[in-house]
């Protein structure tokens, strides 16, 4: 059997364990979709393989440290500092996604 | 003494823009580097200790995985101006394969491919708030819509 070019990527579904978002891809390479999810105060969280949903839950942790001058990213619909979303699976394993600060330089007389 | 803020470094500004070093943040292979709670970051520091590798940068380096030492590449660099504000920015970054990873505090940002006069020369740094894990899984930096830095001219 020869090789060849997959000219029809299979659909791969998503869905989020937080919300009612369902989403479809079709990309060869590795990816995650991510939405604004309403269930992590509207924060962009990745999407989670449809086929694992029953089985996940996220984690929503604020910033543990004060706000201070950092120029942080707040959850939309709640305005609080979020530092990460995290994803538990049944089987132990934690994804998360960290959202980093913008750090700042200012110059001018 | 801890991470306690996110800043750019005030010598590597200076040596950009004196011509002293060959940075191109738009073109050059930019990396985020993973550091635990024991560093105190510092944006006055020597040119050579915002390196990764030297000054407070030579220990607490976080790696597992595809998490792996040295960091992971910032793709879609991009660096523009928007009246008084110039913007750094790229894609988010995560791991490829799994990684298990404990006490991740915050974020180097350094160029990779440059050698001299500093190799690896710090950028900035970026503190995520606290101590952040994943087991088994993946970590995605997600830089803020604002930028992963900006350089304001007052």
């Amino acid at each position: 059997m020869r090789g060849g070019v997959l000219l029809d990527v299979p659909p791969k579904h998503w869905g989020c364990p937080s919300c009612s978002w369902r989403h479809v891809t079709r990309l060869a390479a590795v990816h995650a979709p991510m939405h604004a999810c309403p269930g992590a105060g509207g924060m962009n969280v990745f999407g989670t393989p449809a086929e694992q949903l029953a089985a996940v839950h996220h984690v929503v942790r604020e910033r543990d440290d004060y706000v201070g001058s950092e120029r942080v990213q707040l959850a939309p619909e709640t305005g609080r500092p979020v530092m990460a979303v995290e994803t538990h699976y049944a089987d132990g394993r934690i994804d998360a996604a960290v959202y980093a600060p913008t750090a700042v330089a200012e110059v001018g007389a | 003494m801890a991470w306690s803020n996110s800043k750019v470094f005030a010598a590597t500004l200076l040596d950009c823009l004196g011509n002293t070093t060959a940075i191109d943040l738009d073109a050059d292979a930019v990396k985020a580097a993973l550091f635990d709670s024991t560093i105190t970051p510092d944006n006055t520091v020597t040119s050579a200790n915002t390196a990764l590798g030297a000054g407070v940068w030579a220990s607490g380096q976080k790696s597992n995985g595809g998490w792996s030492s040295g960091g992971l590449a910032i793709g879609t660099p991009t660096w523009t101006r928007s009246t008084n504000v110039n913007t750094y920015d790229g894609a988010d970054v995560a791991n490829g394969s799994a990684a298990t990873l404990t006490d991740v505090q915050g974020v180097l940002v350094y160029d990779d491919p440059i050698t001299t006069p500093v190799a690896d020369q710090g950028i900035c740094y970026n503190y995520l708030g606290g101590a952040n894990a994943v087991t088994s899984g993946t970590l995605t930096v997600v830089w803020n819509a604002s930028g992963i830095f900006t350089l304001t001219a007052t």
